[in-house]
């Protein structure tokens, strides 16, 4: 909306200040190009009311979603449109969005929880909304302000605050995504895009009691690679995992630990979708936590980020970042009896115990609980998750849980 | 009802009822001259719903006394723009709340070194030098402070205003609420507001903060359980009732009055970003001034020579004044007598005739070519 030429043709300043031109919406200073802006939300309600939840236990992940969605419109002359709030419901797509043919696509994932209260609050919104600007920017998907996004979630939270379960081990999955819509089939920036949030309420993932996960590391499929998009929550990083996925439960695995090669050895990297932390007592005799550092390799994990900083609080281990390879020093370990616990970090889990690994045609059993035979999930990962869920559900203040 | 709060420490002598008071927390009227009740969450919404609801539902009968706080929170006035008026992205990272009200008049900001009070009386009983007089003497008496009341809505000691007021005559109930500032982070305000550039014309709010006080700066033992503990004392005595007597109800998330529909209802309202936040207009015009009785910001959408859309933000206290207004510019021909026509239109009483005058011939000159 432009200015009022009623502004520009008045004669004279009254004594109080005139209308004038105040920057309504939020410009991007380089490119002069509106910016995601939640000021300018439109909410577009369903109507009646809210659409009761299943019974809590009946939650499949990602199967059942909220009754709203944030849906935004970007494209390289405008800016960002006005973001909506509206009715979930199927999006129209141009059969030749690059969206769709070359993977201009990348999304995120959060939760929401609903304390004791009846509050609801996110876990740590800022990180996420960063990790998709990267994404996007990898990608040449528009850039827009981290803290416009999540304000613009919690909106989106509010309108359907009702669907936000209350129990403890369910929340709220939260999942933005930004695709390309423009109507050709160049390869090349997208003219057009699309950012888009849908909620879908979720249970525990281990709904009878944690069971500890089979690996298989294979050495012939590669997750990421440098110069590559390992480190960005992008589409094309996941649909080429389900083959391999697929033929390790075949053999009994239920998910894969990814390695990469180097020279005749391979460092562990990722587990399934997600990040991959070792306790062992190291070649120090040190009780040691350690992942692999930041880089190409490795999605930078939210959770990975938390447990390293609830870690490092701790007096009792060392924690670090740095490789581990699987024959000079996992399978060393493992035959040295010094591996502690081994468990996947992530948003759906929070952590995922293991208690095989498979690697060149022999299964390594890995201790959950050296202390308890029949534990589902080790001392250390057991700890992690309560102080994680302590502030997540709210009953710990903490600058990690932002209340909607 | 398992209370998962432990109760207010009070003084020895109060000790010895703490479990009487457990039990009695679910009644919903107390035996005796007086009610008590103690907030115990810490969110504004929360607080301002049980407001709601003692008013709109319970309607006591005896003189009551509501006694809360929050965490940091934003509270803005029913008709302010939050995008213009508050820095939210700084209010996100620091984890600063925030709360609309539904009365007028402009932002403030609370956190747990902030006392909020609620006085309701039976509806035509409101004594306003009496509500003042147990504040005051319940901080003489057990603190040592002089404070006096200043103005209409301000009490001060050595001029220093430590406590602002509302009063609403609301039918079946008299309501009178407040805030002490006991340990407030008085620079709280500048840092999430934005340099309205109109304000700073103004007093500005540097210079507002120089005109107020903490009260813990005058007597350290000064916080919230202390000041609780004096003001149910000092306001049982005032109505004769024996202050071991009282059986204060403590507020929780899981206490029954929150089963209330009306409560319920208060509540999502309160806590809706909509509500809360909302949008800002885009109109084709926009108009902004300040008058001495508030600021306003007028968004006009101008479609065929007549207002097809009218916006107005304002601190102005008269918030149902913002509403009338509202409507009555819209579908008004843009022209300068008839929206100074408008104006006058709502004005209904001598105070709101005045104010009405002036915002009709501001109107009138900025829309005259």
């Amino acid at each position: 909306m432009r200015r009022a030429a009623i502004c520009r043709r008045r004669p004279r300043c009254s004594p109080f200040l005139p209308s004038c031109v105040l920057p309504h919406r939020q410009f991007s200073s380089a490119s002069g190009l509106h910016g995601l802006d939640a000021s300018q939300l439109k909410i577009i309600r369903k109507g009646g009311e809210p659409t009761p939840l299943p019974p809590l236990d009946t939650l499949v992940f990602g199967r059942t979603f909220s009754d709203h969605m944030l849906d935004v419109d970007w494209d390289v002359n405008e800016g960002w449109r006005a973001p909506v709030i509206r009715p979930f419901q199927n999006l129209s797509i141009h059969p030749a969005a690059s969206s769709l043919h070359y993977a201009l696509q990348c999304f995120d994932g959060m939760k929401a929880y609903k304390d004791d209260s009846g509050r609801i609050r996110m876990f740590r919104p800022d990180m996420n909304a960063r990790r998709l600007l990267l994404s996007s920017q990898r990608l040449g998907l528009p850039s827009f302000d981290e803290l416009q996004l999540v304000e613009c979630i919690k909106a989106l939270l509010s309108v359907d605050s009702s669907q936000v379960p209350q129990k403890d081990g369910y929340s709220m999955y939260i999942r933005p995504t930004s695709i390309a819509t423009q109507p050709t089939l160049g390869v090349g920036p997208p003219s057009q895009t699309k950012l888009f949030v849908i909620l879908s309420p979720v249970g525990p993932y281990y709904p009878t009691g944690f069971k500890p996960v089979q690996l298989l590391a294979d050495t012939h499929y590669i997750r990421a690679w440098p110069g590559g998009t390992g480190d960005r929550k992008v589409g094309a990083n996941y649909g080429p995992t389900i083959l391999p996925q697929t033929l390790g439960a075949k053999k009994g695995y239920s998910q894969m630990l990814w390695l990469f090669p180097e020279g005749d050895d391979y460092r562990l990297t990722e587990v399934g979708t997600m990040n991959l932390f070792i306790l062992w007592k190291n070649e120090q005799g040190e009780k040691e936590l350690v992942t692999e550092p930041l880089g190409d390799l490795i999605l930078p994990g939210v959770t990975r980020d938390s447990i390293i900083k609830l870690a490092q609080k701790m007096h009792d281990i060392k924690v670090s970042e740095r490789p581990v390879y699987m024959k000079k020093d996992f399978l060393k370990a493992v035959a040295e009896k010094r591996i502690l616990e081994v468990f996947g970090a992530g948003t759906a889990a929070v952590v995922s115990p293991v208690d095989r690994i498979g690697f060149d045609g022999v299964d390594y059993p890995i201790p959950v609980d050296p202390d308890n035979p029949s534990a589902g999930i080790g001392p250390l990962a057991k700890k992690l998750l309560k102080e994680l869920n302590d502030i997540q559900y709210g009953r710990v203040p903490h600058e990690w849980s932002w209340l909607v | 009802m398992i209370l998962r709060r432990t109760a207010t420490r009070l003084s020895a002598r109060s000790a010895a009822l703490r479990s009487a008071r457990r039990c009695a927390a679910s009644s919903t009227s107390a035996v005796g001259p007086v009610n008590v009740l103690l907030g115990r969450e810490l969110s504004n919404h929360f607080h301002l719903a049980t407001e709601l609801f003692l008013i709109e539902e319970r309607q006591p009968r005896q003189p009551t006394l509501f006694l809360w706080r929050n965490d940091k929170t934003i509270v803005i006035g029913r008709h302010q723009n939050v995008w213009r008026e508050c820095d939210v992205q700084k209010m996100d990272r620091d984890g600063v709340q925030l709360s609309r009200r539904d009365s007028g008049g402009g932002a403030v900001y609370q956190d747990l070194g902030n006392t909020c009070f609620t006085f309701l009386s039976p509806g035509g009983t409101f004594d306003k030098a009496r509500n003042n007089a147990i504040i005051l003497n319940a901080l003489k008496n057990r603190f040592g402070t002089q404070g006096e009341a200043s103005g209409r809505n301000d009490l001060v000691v050595d001029g220093k205003k430590f406590s602002g007021a509302a009063f609403k005559q609301l039918g079946p109930v008299d309501l009178h609420h407040g805030t002490l500032l006991l340990h407030v982070d008085l620079d709280g305000l500048g840092r999430y507001l934005t340099p309205h550039k109109l304000k700073l014309q103004s007093k500005g709010v540097a210079s507002v903060a120089a005109r107020v006080c903490n009260l813990r700066d005058l007597n350290p033992e000064i916080n919230h359980q202390t000041v609780c503990d004096a003001l149910i004392a000092e306001f049982a005595r005032s109505y004769g009732a024996d202050p071991d007597s009282i059986q204060a109800e403590e507020v929780t998330s899981t206490s029954p009055l929150t089963q209330s529909q009306v409560f319920q209802k208060h509540l999502s309202r309160l806590q809706d970003w909509e509500w809360r936040f909302g949008s800002s207009p885009q109109f084709s015009h926009e108009l902004e001034t300040r008058f001495d009785w508030g600021t306003f910001t007028v968004h006009l959408d101008v479609k065929g020579g007549v207002v097809s859309q009218c916006r107005i933000f304002s601190d102005c206290l008269d918030a149902p004044l913002i509403d009338l207004l509202t409507t009555s510019l819209q579908g008004v021909k843009y022209d300068p007598s008839e929206l100074y026509k408008a104006a006058l239109k709502v004005a209904d009483t001598d105070v709101r005739e005045s104010w009405m005058k002036e915002f009709g011939s501001w109107i009138r000159e900025q829309v005259a070519t």
